[in-house]
């Protein structure tokens, strides 16, 4: 069993960050059943990144999903989320911190009692917006290329179109941090990659942090970084497209020819 | 495309990622079967980005590859010596790069940098631009001087 | 205006079929309920049933008439007595036993209760008396109550049969109702005829005579506190009688009430019976509402991962039960409302929807809904949203 590390050994919080995990450790169960699934992790993730945590089945990677998200309590170590201390925060606290994030499922949880819209709507009215969360709800449906679908339940939708809905629900508070557990296991290659590619495109123009969790080699393209969880423990972090990223993003003014010559 | 060792697959891999994003992504044209690619600098200058395996290098457990930007000139000047001398001239006051001629006697402007793990972006930028303008501005100078002319496939006046 | 998205409604009315059945459920229930709780309210109505045509405010019995089927009598001189204050307008006496009547049909006896009054006394609240006011007054006639069971056979006015194996002849009908005491009916005579049958019943009861009266009926002058005269004729009348208003706390309905309450084991097991069918009622809509939050049980923990707090999931479910709840206990109402007329023509006694009963039930309703919903929603709220995931 670790002995909790007091707050004041662990770093400041960092306004850069939108994920500052520090020496964590998670357990499941209690007493005599317990049993360690997260080992000592550490990990950065800047704002606006988009991260791909893979490994096997059991390693992990959807306990730290579910953790950096709120969901579960959290005692040993420091994880902060858009600036957020999670650890030893109480159940109350959690649910305050998950409005800020939006967390895709991998199946889609949608009310079957519901449209499309109201579906999305429900997410909205979180933030107290009742007037204006039907609008809300269309463009965002819209934007996913379900304008035309908005009335309809799920039971009238195919699997695709209801896993985009739920990816409507999730993104329509324009949350600065989303997490998804396995976003395109449901859905076709075409599918796949349009809700990759939004997501892609949402985290370069809005500068959200996008972490997600798969196994889904088709997708691998889109992250930024590549962090690999093996039994508990982070394997690898790797930069696939760091190259491009890590050049200063200076604009460039007018060329000339004098500016190579001495 | 086959390729010789490991960091030049690399670096055609991040050429690929920097091109497709940079301001050369919509002229840009890789080869389909070397390592290399095609561009356009600012409408009129073509220039010929390749990536070459280096093998007998410093670093004995690493692998490494150059990237070589190039950009034809002019053809068909003279006289020889002249242009020898101003082109070796002018070589002193370019910051990066320099004139190049091959024995049909063509004359080009290239500029090396060293690719695999650690190519750096912007010096990659930087060398694609100053190719680009140089070869521009002394493409008119030379061949006023030297009574050269357009190399084939290049400085092709319209847009393309 | 535009509001939340009234999700409770919508998940209980997306299955139609299933909600059809969950009201049933729980109309099936206040069916229970009712059902139970009326047949006790109908006996103990229908003991009462004659207590209220009484035409007087006061009444007087001996002392040791526990109940008012409990033959003792006391001396007529008492009303007499009674007359002689001031207030008083009359005191009517009346008469009463239980006698066997031969069916003439099947001509199997049955008990049935036997009221005897002076014909020319307006001492029960009852129109036909008037009507056969001169009939009644010739030997040997009785009026038949409409509602006595089948099995005291034909009763039609002019039938001849046997009462305590003495001929009797119907001369006309009345309607009053049964009670248990006397499941089979009611004869209504006068009170020179009973004599004639019974002036001795046996060592069970009193000798009867003019001198006797079963009970004293006292009507006041209008206008007169009731209360007031109750202590007047209990001060200035012996002990060996007892007064007592007809109506209020302290009053003879009341007392009766009590009596059969207390010593019969129709209110306990009445009223366990309608306990019954309160836990069936919440076994039910627990069932209901339980497997409703099971089979979303995933949606409703993705709410709470977005963000809801629990006390949002507690209010869904609490709505739902409200919603089962009312619109069951509807048609629980309509069908109980049906087959209390049903049980009443049945049975003869005297089934009664109030709106006091129908208000306690539909209390005891939402009570059984909230109940039900409480212990639903202990299973949303102790479960982490995270396992589902």
């Amino acid at each position: 069993m670790v002995k909790t590390q007091p707050q004041s050994t662990f770093d400041p919080p960092r306004d850069d960050l939108a994920v500052h995990i520090q020496h964590l450790n998670y357990f499941f169960g209690a007493g005599d059943l317990s049993k360690q699934v997260l080992f000592d992790i550490s990990l950065d993730l800047p704002k606006g990144q988009i991260v791909i945590l893979t490994g096997p089945s059991g390693s992990g990677k959807t306990t730290l999903l579910t953790l950096a998200g709120a969901l579960r309590r959290l005692q040993d170590g420091s994880l902060r989320v858009l600036g957020k201390e999670l650890v030893g925060l109480g159940d109350r606290a959690l649910v305050n911190v998950r409005r800020n994030i939006g967390f895709i499922f991998q199946a889609h949880n949608l009310f079957e009692s519901l449209t499309a819209s109201q579906n999305v709507e429900m997410a909205v009215e979180l933030t107290g917006n009742f007037s204006s969360k039907q609008d809300q709800a269309v463009a965002m449906l819209s934007a996913l290329g379900l304008a035309d679908r908005v009335d309809y339940k799920p039971q009238s939708l195919s699997g695709g179109q209801k896993q985009r809905v739920a990816i409507a629900r999730a993104l329509v508070n324009h949350p600065q941090l989303i997490l998804a557990d396995e976003p395109t296991a449901a859905l076709d290659k075409k599918s796949g990659r349009d809700v990759v590619t939004y997501l892609h495109n949402l985290s370069r123009q809005e500068g959200c942090t996008v972490l997600m969790v798969t196994h889904d080699n088709r997708i691998l393209d889109v992250a930024d970084r590549i962090i690999n969880l093996v039994d508990g423990r982070l394997e690898s972090d790797s930069t696939p497209n760091a190259f491009v990223h890590s050049k200063t993003q200076e604009a460039i003014a007018e060329v000339s020819a004098d500016m190579f010559i001495m | 495309m086959k390729f010789t060792n490991g960091a030049q697959e690399l670096t055609y891999g991040r050429l690929q990622d920097y091109l497709s994003g940079s301001l050369f992504k919509s002229t840009m044209r890789a080869s389909d079967d070397q390592p290399s690619f095609d561009l356009v600098y600012q409408d009129t200058t073509l220039i010929e980005l390749q990536v070459l395996p280096w093998d007998t290098h410093p670093y004995p457990d690493i692998e490494m590859a150059i990237v070589r930007a190039s950009s034809c000139v002019a053809i068909g000047c003279h006289p020889e010596l002249d242009l020898l001398r101003f082109l070796l001239d002018e070589n002193r006051k370019i910051r990066f790069g320099s004139f190049q001629t091959d024995d049909a006697g063509t004359v080009f402007f290239a500029n090396r940098i060293l690719g695999g793990e650690h190519m750096d972006p912007t010096e990659l930028e930087v060398c694609l631009l100053s190719v680009g303008a140089i070869a521009t501005r002394y493409s008119d100078i030379i061949i006023d001087k030297f009574d050269g002319q357009r190399a084939l496939n290049s400085a092709l006046p319209s847009k393309l | 205006m535009i509001k939340r998205i009234p999700l409770a409604w919508l998940n209980l009315t997306h299955d139609r079929r299933r909600f059809a059945t969950s009201l049933a459920g729980v109309g099936f229930a206040v069916l229970l309920m009712f059902m139970f709780n009326g047949f006790m309210n109908a006996l103990y109505d229908s003991q009462l049933q004659l207590l209220n045509r009484f035409n007087g405010e006061i009444i007087i019995v001996n002392r040791l008439r526990t109940n008012m089927f409990v033959p003792r009598a006391f001396a007529r001189r008492r009303l007499y007595q009674a007359r002689a204050f001031d207030g008083v307008q009359d005191a009517y006496a009346m008469y009463i036993s239980e006698v066997n009547w031969k069916n003439p049909e099947t001509r199997k006896s049955r008990g049935v209760r036997v009221i005897a009054i002076n014909p020319d006394e307006p001492v029960l609240n009852i129109p036909e008396i008037e009507t056969y006011q001169q009939l009644l007054k010739l030997p040997e006639t009785a009026l038949m109550d409409t509602k006595s069971r089948v099995e005291v056979g034909p009763v039609e006015p002019g039938i001849i049969s046997e009462l305590a194996d003495r001929r009797i002849r119907l001369v006309g009908t009345f309607t009053m109702g049964t009670d248990f005491a006397s499941g089979n009916g009611n004869l209504l005579m006068s009170d020179q005829n009973f004599l004639r049958y019974f002036a001795d019943r046996g060592p069970e009861e009193d000798k009867r005579s003019f001198a006797t009266v079963d009970i004293g009926v006292v009507k006041l002058e209008p206008g007169t506190n009731v209360e007031r005269m109750v202590n007047v004729l209990r001060e200035n009348l012996p002990n060996d009688v007892l007064v007592m208003a007809r109506d209020g706390d302290n009053g003879f309905v009341i007392r009766e009430r009590n009596y059969w309450q207390e010593n019969t084991n129709i209110g306990f097991v009445f009223s366990l019976l309608t306990s019954m069918g309160f836990f069936v009622g919440i076994i039910l809509v627990y069932q209901i509402l339980y497997t409703d939050v099971a089979d979303h049980w995933a949606e409703y923990a993705t709410l709470k991962a977005m963000g809801y707090k629990n006390g949002y999931l507690l209010g869904v479910v609490m709505q739902e039960a409200m919603i089962i709840s009312v619109l069951g206990f509807i048609p629980g109402v309509l069908v109980s409302q049906l087959l209390y007329t049903a049980a009443g023509n049945a049975t003869g006694l005297f089934f009664q929807m109030t709106p006091e009963r129908i208000v306690n039930l539909l209390i005891a309703t939402f009570i059984m809904c909230l109940v039900s919903g409480a212990i639903a929603v202990r299973k949303v709220q102790t479960t982490d949203p995270a396992d589902v995931f």
